[in-house]
């Protein structure tokens, strides 16, 4: 019992780490209307300039945070320019290639000019283990659990709230009506997407110091578990993009626990496979969410 | 408005055609030679690294390498690529082979199995091309193993260590000893004799090297009467061990065993930020800086097998270690010994032919080898392979010390 125990909330962490990559995931998705491949890339980009700023000015985490949001920011933008911004009235596959061969460009600039090894991101917190009774959890795993909280609810207090979040809201689910209502569409979705790479820069950020390691190929393993915890959620759903990353977590350990590591991934796409056959529109409770 | 967007464009090309020009540059500075244009540029930087070198004259000597420049295993890639050079660029400054240049033709097979084996036709294919060196790991190795035997040309994959690579073809050579030998010495006098373990965890990777070591280190784990209490292999890439790591210490064992060659760091550290403090064996990496250099403390006290050891007291092999680092910019492991050694192998089989130079009788010739190289003696058995033996080495105050000799075992 103390064992399931025990792994339980080691599912719980790892689903906080989906969790955190899925809600910004969710943001660019719902906000552009596309779907992203350049994703894990812009993960490896905030990991990449966290790990410059902790060798430069230290081991301040909050340093570190903003240095892997500002230069995803900046990626993003790029993003934006380079795969979405000409294409909003082609069909979907067209960014959606763009994207896959944007994140190539990126993944092998990135080896190229970081270098193919390994980088250590070392004593970034202390990382000290509590236990409570039998069973034990990290400070760094309290602390993704916490920032994954913090962040869902403050971009849902922003999209619900607020009039800029309002105005990525109406983006999201019509372009020509929010244009029509005098939103100006183009700076509302890049900024939409910045927000969501920014915060993807965050998660690979906290990637890089829970697993005490960034390189240029990070991203492209991470991608696909945070674009299926996103799908799990309904695609555009903040909220539920972050359940969705939790269970998978969760099902992925349970199932390592009763059998064996190398069916993780069949035991995450399974779960999803099974939701979204009986539910295909995710999670989320509303049918026909974008995209 | 337009306007700004236009120079905004423009300049954004600009950036990024200078940042890739500068790369390029950058990427073969370091690596020195990529390409047949990059031989060109070899030419000029041996003229003026080593005034003193003789001149090559005739036809050079081709010879095409397989490896991961990129992809999830490129670290490998660059050691191959920068090892090998070394050795290329020594033997060509004291005259090449027999007078004739000796010209290296990286060829990127990202680590995937189906890339290797498609380059490996494409070099077999080439007449020009007198030999294939590579791929790093046994799986790419084998898969483009049945490319060379049909083509007849040597296939010399000096860090292939899969006991069944050598045996596909009589053009299938390896050096870096016989996996079966790491596992079996780890279990035998690492965890048996050594640490003097009763229960061992093991973790090991997918892969054809990493289910062929698991499995003779567990053959040689029950003769030597250790328990195998937790068994679990993983995905290559695989970067979550939090669950195995639970499962593990619910088998409660006395050591832990990690058969690895790219996880091993993260392995280590996750271990102990779980708060586990076990005694760890590692097998694969070797005494490689980049495990310390990723685990910090964390990986104080883990043991390990070594077939080479840099080590100041022995300058040449002090010296190559320093300039692989200076060109790589990351230590020296054990791969790049193995890399650097296989160029200057097939350079002394190619100088042994008597008469015409082909690939038949450079396969005949590499077969011969009996030397000792900077890793060791390598005589090759009849299949093609070679037995290595090991030390012991364990990580003290953030660096390796050799804990027990080559001897260990017979004592």
């Amino acid at each position: 019992m103390e064992y399931i125990l025990n792994q339980l909330i080691n599912g719980i962490c790892q689903g906080a780490i989906y969790a955190l990559m899925a809600i910004s995931y969710s943001v660019v998705a719902g906000v552009t209307g596309m779907v992203t491949f350049t994703h894990g890339e812009v993960m490896m980009i905030g990991a990449f300039s966290a790990f410059y700023v902790f060798q430069y000015a230290g081991s301040h985490l909050m340093l570190g945070i903003f240095g892997a949001f500002a230069a995803s920011w900046i990626l993003g933008m790029l993003v934006y320019k380079i795969c979405y911004e000409h294409f909003f009235d082609a069909p979907r596959h067209i960014s959606l290639i763009c994207t896959v061969g944007f994140s190539m460009l990126v993944q092998n600039l990135a080896q190229i000019i970081f270098g193919a090894n390994r980088k250590p991101v070392l004593n970034i917190i202390d990382n000290r283990v509590f236990k409570f009774g039998p069973v034990r959890i990290s400070l760094i795993q309290v602390m993704i659990l916490i920032i994954v909280v913090v962040l869902a609810a403050l971009l849902t207090t922003y999209f619900n709230k607020t009039r800029a979040g309002m105005a990525l809201r109406a983006v999201s689910q019509d372009k020509e009506a929010a244009y029509m209502v005098g939103i100006s569409v183009k700076k509302t979705a890049m900024i939409g997407n910045c927000i969501g790479c920014g915060i993807g820069g965050v998660a690979g950020m906290l990637l890089s110091v829970y697993y005490q390691t960034c390189y240029a190929t990070m991203g492209s393993t991470m991608s696909m578990k945070a674009f299926s915890a996103c799908v799990l959620g309904g695609m555009t759903d903040v909220g539920f993009s972050a359940v969705g990353g939790m269970l998978i977590g969760i099902i992925e350990n349970l199932g390592i626990t009763f059998s064996s590591a190398s069916f993780r991934d069949v035991f995450a796409f399974g779960f999803l496979i099974l939701v979204l056959i009986i539910r295909p529109q995710g999670l989320v409770a509303r049918k026909g969410a974008r995209p | 408005m337009k306007k700004v967007r236009k120079i905004t464009a423009l300049l954004l090309v600009l950036l990024m055609i200078l940042g890739l020009t500068a790369c390029g540059e950058k990427a073969e500075q370091d690596a020195g030679t990529k390409t047949e244009s990059a031989a060109e540029n070899q030419e000029e930087k041996t003229d003026a690294e080593a005034p003193e070198s003789e001149e090559t004259s005739g036809d050079p000597i081709y010879v095409g390498v397989l490896a991961p420049l990129t992809g999830t295993m490129a670290e490998y890639g660059k050691t191959f690529e920068v090892a090998m050079t070394m050795a290329m660029e020594e033997i060509n400054a004291a005259g090449g082979i027999g007078g004739r240049e000796l010209v290296l033709d990286f060829a990127d097979s990202k680590g995937e199995q189906n890339e290797a084996a498609d380059l490996a036709a494409a070099f077999a294919e080439d007449e020009k091309y007198m030999a294939v060196l590579g791929d790093f790991s046994s799986g790419c190795a084998m898969a483009a193993a049945p490319v060379c035997d049909e083509a007849g040309i040597v296939q010399f994959a000096p860090t292939a260590s899969s006991v069944d690579f050598a045996p596909m073809s009589e053009y299938c050579f390896q050096i870096a000893g016989r996996s079966d030998g790491e596992g079996i010495y780890a279990a035998k006098y690492i965890v048996g004799k050594y640490v003097g373990a009763e229960n061992v965890a093991l973790f090991s990777m997918n892969t054809d090297w990493g289910v062929s070591t698991r499995n003779y280190f567990s053959e040689a784990a029950k003769e030597a009467g250790l328990n195998i209490v937790f068994d679990e292999a993983y995905a290559e890439g695989e970067s979550d061990f939090t669950s195995l790591i639970t499962k593990a210490e619910a088998a409660a064992p006395d050591c832990v065993v990690i058969i690895d060659q790219s996880s091993t760091s993260n392995l280590i550290n996750q271990i102990r930020g779980y708060g586990w403090d076990c005694q760890i064996v590692m097998i694969g990496p070797s005494t490689s800086q980049q495990v310390l250099e990723l685990c910090g403390d964390n990986c104080e006290g883990v043991l390990t097998t070594a077939a080479i050891f840099y080590s100041e007291e022995e300058p040449e092999v002090w010296a190559f270690a320093q300039e692989f680092a200076e060109r790589a910019k990351f230590q020296a492991t054990v791969m790049a010994g193995y890399a650097y050694d296989a160029i200057y192998v097939l350079k002394d089989a190619i100088e042994r032919i008597d008469g015409e130079i082909t690939r038949d009788a450079i396969r005949d010739s590499l077969a011969t080898t009996d030397d000792t190289y900077m890793t060791g003696p390598i005589k090759f058995s009849e299949i093609g392979d070679i037995s290595r033996s090991y030390l012991i080495c364990q990580v003290s105050e953030g660096k390796y010390v050799v804990r027990c000799g080559y001897d260990y075992g017979e004592q």
